[in-house]
């Protein structure tokens, strides 16, 4: 092969790499196509949220610069400068695990690629510079995004530096920050792909994804606190060795002329710490190279059934079709990473919300410390419901999914999908409730956690009847379209119901713990309205046919807004 | 007796099927032939009910397609073309959900599940999920799933690729027996040399029409010709296959 024939087929193999990143393989085209688009809006997002804080800044620094002193101010803006290279960190942090599992060459592309007249070299360097490629845009788009208009509201007459100074110091510490993020997880997925067993790479692949992820949605309350440090920076204080976004914030602090111990230390740390992960990823990355067949060819992944399952007859019989589509939902849930995942990110996205809360309201009064602590079990309720719905709505192996359009039946049909609700109830009401027990028993003792545990269990029940009236689908077996409608009308129809289903439901825990009365009567009221709720889906579920193919809404979504 | 008659499947810019009558009575096999795109897949979904025809209609022992849809489905077992299936379920996990969508109670299943998985050489593999599977393990998989309700009418679309030659000459075997008990078959392949042993007639369709239709010894004496091949080279007007092989090479090396 000539030269400029390798160099084209090179270019190409990046052309292929790159494009795979924005693409997963379980959609159909039209869900590709609206999955970029999806990626578009997040990018699009991060620079809305960059001047939306920017806005936000803008009131506080004008105060800042009128200060008699400019203490208050230089400490304000290590903090929030800390706080803006935490943002882009956990935007690069969040992309960079979708894509986790694509950063080495796989299976498919030993397959595809290694039978055709391209070198082992020409395959890795090309995933490396297309994942560097793709790790660039989101660099590049977060630390602008959330960056640079910070630092230009930020730039008052108390600034030491000049704008430009300033600004391409910030954006050169949270490059690097944001690189040391990238560096790390392809280093903590380079010793999984070599370190664990073949048998267990997938699997373990697909927990430390889901992991990961969990890991940067739970850290946004801590993150959103980073500007409460500011008191405590003027301390040095050494527990921010343990932070690595601070390490970042010393080597700004350093680049634009700092040279004290502390700072000196801290811009070491990241020195060292981005060399640490760039090294571990290149060593991984060359041992994979090494020995690209034994690592990436996979072994039959067993599936053996709990003993319990096999020792232990079933008690209760169900209807068959009921039976089938439960073991089908748990089976693709317990082995699908990326359903987990989905699941598991809103979950996490409802612990976050949850502790927020609790730790915004330590210390703020019994009164919104016990509220939080209330209404700790119905945000992860909203949050796994959410989840849990997103999560079975999104398909796998489309075309295996002719087995259910042929066995599709009007008799059987209702239990097919009451089985959709058990999995809404076990996995988004019962699991959350349980999880929130022992909080709830901690703060108000067993007879309060006891009292409160039906009414949110009836709250949830309403929320999943509510969740579930216009479902028409078996799990995971219908196209799906993302972004289907404007993302300003999902996200504001979601901020009402869980607004609503959060505020009022924990009104009503509230009150069905001041007493016995009170608590019969919600729990009456709450009997009822589930009831009735079930009767309805109950008499209306299955009377239309199962939906296998999603589609495109044909009218406006009206806001309803008038009378 | 499955009856098609005058079945037509029309895309906005394709006729795909036009017209296509056929019938399949007890204890027959019935071999459906075609070059590619010749709309045999088509006319396959639309036996199974996973297309709706255009026009046409489909009865099956009493069963209309159009009226009784369930009653119809119940009755057929199907093995598609590709081996689609949920390759992150076990074997036996797929064949119980496969039963249980079929109304079985839970001892039935087992009880088959067990048998076939063995007699179909897949018990040792039954706790691995099926994607690990080969083409040919999924393919007995998925005869296992459609034979399992022991059903009137299989469908099989090129059930013997991936096959190896035991497994081949179990399932020739499998479908004379079954067609001897009173079933029928459906069977559409490009194996030419199976249809020929194990069909008693032969439907050729061309563009989505028939061109041809017998049992296939008058088919072979109708085109005074000794195989099947022939035939099919003949009535689809591909027989010139030596003149195409010498124009393919002569670009090759130009």
């Amino acid at each position: 092969m000539s030269d400029a024939q390798h160099d084209s087929s090179w270019r190409t193999l990046v052309g292929h790499f790159f494009r795979s990143f924005f693409r997963l393989n379980f959609l159909d085209d039209a869900g590709e196509e609206s999955f970029r688009r999806a990626m578009i809006g997040l990018l699009s997002g991060i620079i809305a949220l960059g001047l939306f804080f920017a806005r936000l800044f803008m009131a506080k620094y004008a105060g800042l610069s009128r200060a008699p002193s400019p203490d208050p101010y230089r400490l304000m803006v290590a903090a929030d400068q800390l706080l803006m290279i935490c943002l882009s960190g956990c935007a690069v942090a969040l992309i960079t695990s979708l894509i986790l599992p694509s950063i080495f060459p796989d299976e498919t592309d030993f397959r595809t690629l290694m039978a055709l007249p391209i070198s082992r070299r020409s395959i890795f360097s090309a995933k490396v510079v297309a994942l560097f490629m793709f790790a660039a845009i989101f660099i590049g788009i977060s630390c602008l995004g959330f960056g640079a208009p910070f630092t230009i509201v930020s730039q008052r007459h108390w600034a030491t530096q000049p704008l430009p100074a300033r600004l391409l110091a910030h954006l050169t510490a949270s490059i690097a920050a944001c690189s040391f993020i990238v560096f790390a997880l392809i280093a903590i997925q380079g010793l999984v792909v070599v370190l664990a067993p073949r048998r267990w790479l997938q699997r373990l692949s697909v927990a430390v994804q889901t992991t990961l992820i969990c890991g940067v949605v739970l850290s946004l309350p801590l993150v959103s606190r980073v500007p409460t440090l500011w008191s405590t920076l003027d301390s040095t204080p050494r527990w921010l060795f343990a932070v690595p976004p601070a390490w970042f914030l010393g080597l700004q602090e350093w680049t634009l002329g700092a040279r004290d111990s502390y700072t000196t230390a801290l811009a070491a740390a990241a020195a060292a710490g981005t060399a640490f992960a760039v090294l571990v990823a290149a060593v991984c990355y060359a041992v994979a190279y090494q020995r690209f067949d034994q690592t990436v060819l996979r072994r039959a992944i067993d599936s053996r059934p709990p003993w319990w399952r096999v020792a232990v007859p079933a008690i209760v019989h169900h209807h068959p079709g009921y039976d089938a589509v439960r073991a089908f939902t748990m089976a693709t849930l317990y082995r699908s990473g990326f359903h987990q995942l989905v699941f598991g990110g809103t979950f996490a996205a409802g612990l976050a919300l949850a502790t927020d809360r609790l730790l915004a309201n330590v210390g703020a009064g019994d009164r919104w410390f016990f509220a939080a602590v209330t209404g700790a079990p119905l945000t992860l309720m909203a949050g796994a419901v959410i989840g849990l719905r997103l999560a079975l709505l999104l398909p796998t192996n489309l075309r295996a999914a002719w087995i259910f359009r042929f066995a599709e039946d009007d008799q059987t049909r209702r239990y097919q999908l009451d089985a959709v609700r058990w999995t809404f109830f076990s996995l988004g009401v019962v699991l959350p409730a349980l999880l929130a027990v022992p909080l709830h028993a901690y703060v108000f003792g067993l007879g309060g956690a006891a009292a409160s545990f039906p009414v949110v269990l009836l709250l949830g029940w309403i929320l999943t009847e509510m969740f579930s009236i216009d479902w028409r689908r078996i799990p995971f077996t219908c196209t799906f379209l993302f972004a289907k409608r404007p993302p300003a009308y999902t996200v504001l129809m979601a901020i009402v119901v869980f607004g609503w289903f959060v505020l009022f439901g924990r009104l009503l825990v509230q009150s069905a713990r001041s007493g016995f009365r009170p608590w019969a009567v919600i729990v009456g009221v709450l009997t009822v309205m589930a009831g009735l709720l079930t009767r309805y889906r109950r008499a209306t579920w299955g009377q239309l046919p199962l939906e296998f193919e999603d589609y495109l809404p044909d009218a406006v979504n009206p806001l309803r807004l008038g009378p | 007796m499955l009856e098609a008659s005058g079945l037509t499947k029309r895309y906005p810019a394709l006729l795909a099927v036009d017209h296509v009558s056929f019938t399949i009575s007890r204890g027959e096999i019935l071999g459906y032939l075609g070059p590619n795109g010749s709309g045999k897949s088509t006319t396959i979904n639309m036996v199974v009910g996973l297309l709706e025809p255009t026009a046409g209609s489909l009865t099956l022992s009493g069963s209309r397609l159009t009226g009784q849809p369930e009653e119809y489905k119940r009755r057929i077992g199907y093995v598609p073309e590709e081996p689609y299936l949920y390759t992150h379920l076990t074997a036996p996990e797929y064949l119980t959900l496969v039963g249980r969508l079929r109304g079985f109670a839970r001892n039935a299943i087992d009880r088959k599940t067990s048998e076939l998985l063995r007699l179909f050489d897949l018990w040792d593999a039954r706790y691995q999920t099926m994607s690990g599977f080969s083409k040919g393990m999924r393919q007995r998989v998925l005869l296992c799933a459609a034979l399992m309700h022991s059903p009137e009418l299989l469908v099989l679309d090129e059930p013997f690729s991936g096959l190896d030659v035991n497994a081949g000459m179990l399932f020739r075997t499998l479908l004379r027996l079954f067609a001897e008990q009173g079933g029928m078959i459906l069977f559409s392949s490009h194996r030419l040399d199976i249809v020929e042993q194990i069909c008693s007639r032969v439907v050729i369709l061309k563009a989505g029409r028939i061109v041809a239709e017998g049992p296939v010894d008058r088919l072979r004496q109708s085109y005074a010709t000794t195989t099947l091949d022939e035939v099919f080279a003949q009535v689809t007007d591909q027989d010139d296959y030596s003149g195409v092989a010498r124009r393919i090479l002569d670009v090759v090396h130009e």
